[in-house]
């Protein structure tokens, strides 16, 4: 095996990894990153050193990732394991009004200098559930707007909102509870 | 004038919040957000968090395809 298959070969479980993030299904996530690997080995004077290799791959990944979804946007629509409505319910009481007010989370910059803070986000990315995890993923590392998204999905602009709503929130709570630390002493929020 | 039709609860204002960053809000939801926020001690904070997220996300795209 040349240098550049072995290397390509030896980034493929972190391409794993993201794939099964945004696919949440190994099949699918094997055949993506399968497809970006082939491809990345028939064409090696196209990655000629630009950049680093891992951010090459995980370009080609991309692209590969979204034919995936596309390829099986029947299954991925049809896919109801979402139970979003709990995170409401358990945020809100029934008046609308915070049941415990949400924590000062202090100076950004502070925070986002971390390198341990994107470990975090990484895990409450996995972490979300699988419907929403994969609409959260399009939207947020594959970078495709709503529109977009409902178009491969074939999923109404609402239902899209609905799920990245869903999705964002349960990120929201992650965070606060894996690196912001306890909620804050109940403060007064209007209902 | 009563302002009635701009009020909002925490939950609906949350949701508009985080609607902000999928979608355009209409004029008179930037007014209620806005409205709610004024008189609300909670809310702002949740504002300024999804803010934090909002920063945070390139740099976990960033992060994610680039480190080692």
């Amino acid at each position: 095996m040349s240098d550049f298959a072995t290397a390509v070969q030896a980034l493929r479980p972190q391409l794993m990894r993201f794939a099964r993030t945004q696919l949440r299904n190994d099949a699918w996530a094997e055949d993506a990153v399968s497809d970006t690997v082939l491809a990345a080995l028939a064409k090696p004077q196209a990655f000629a050193g630009q950049s680093q290799l891992k951010t090459w791959l995980v370009g080609i990944l991309k692209h590969k990732l979204i034919d995936q979804i596309r390829r099986h946007s029947r299954e991925i629509s049809a896919t109801t394991d979402d139970n979003g409505e709990e995170i409401d319910a358990l945020l809100f009481n029934d008046g609308g009004g915070w049941r415990e007010a949400p924590a000062e989370w202090g100076d950004p910059e502070a925070t986002l200098g971390r390198r341990e803070f994107f470990e975090v986000l990484e895990v409450c990315v996995e972490q979300l559930p699988g419907v929403q995890g994969r609409i959260f993923m399009m939207r947020e590392w594959l970078e495709l707007d709503t529109d977009e998204i409902c178009k491969e999905l074939n999923i109404t602009a609402t239902n899209a909102w609905v799920l990245l709503h869903r999705a964002r929130l349960r990120l929201q709570t992650c965070l606060q509870e894996r690196w912001f630390g306890k909620p804050a002493a109940p403060a007064r929020a209007t209902a | 004038m009563t302002m009635n039709f701009l009020q909002r609860n925490c939950r609906q204002v949350t949701a508009l919040v985080l609607a902000g960053e999928d979608r355009r809000l209409g004029l008179f939801e930037r007014w209620a957000v806005r409205a709610h926020l004024k008189v609300c001690t909670a809310c702002p904070r949740f504002y300024r968090q999804v803010a934090l997220m909002r920063k945070a996300l390139p740099r976990w795209r960033a992060y994610r395809d680039t480190a080692d």
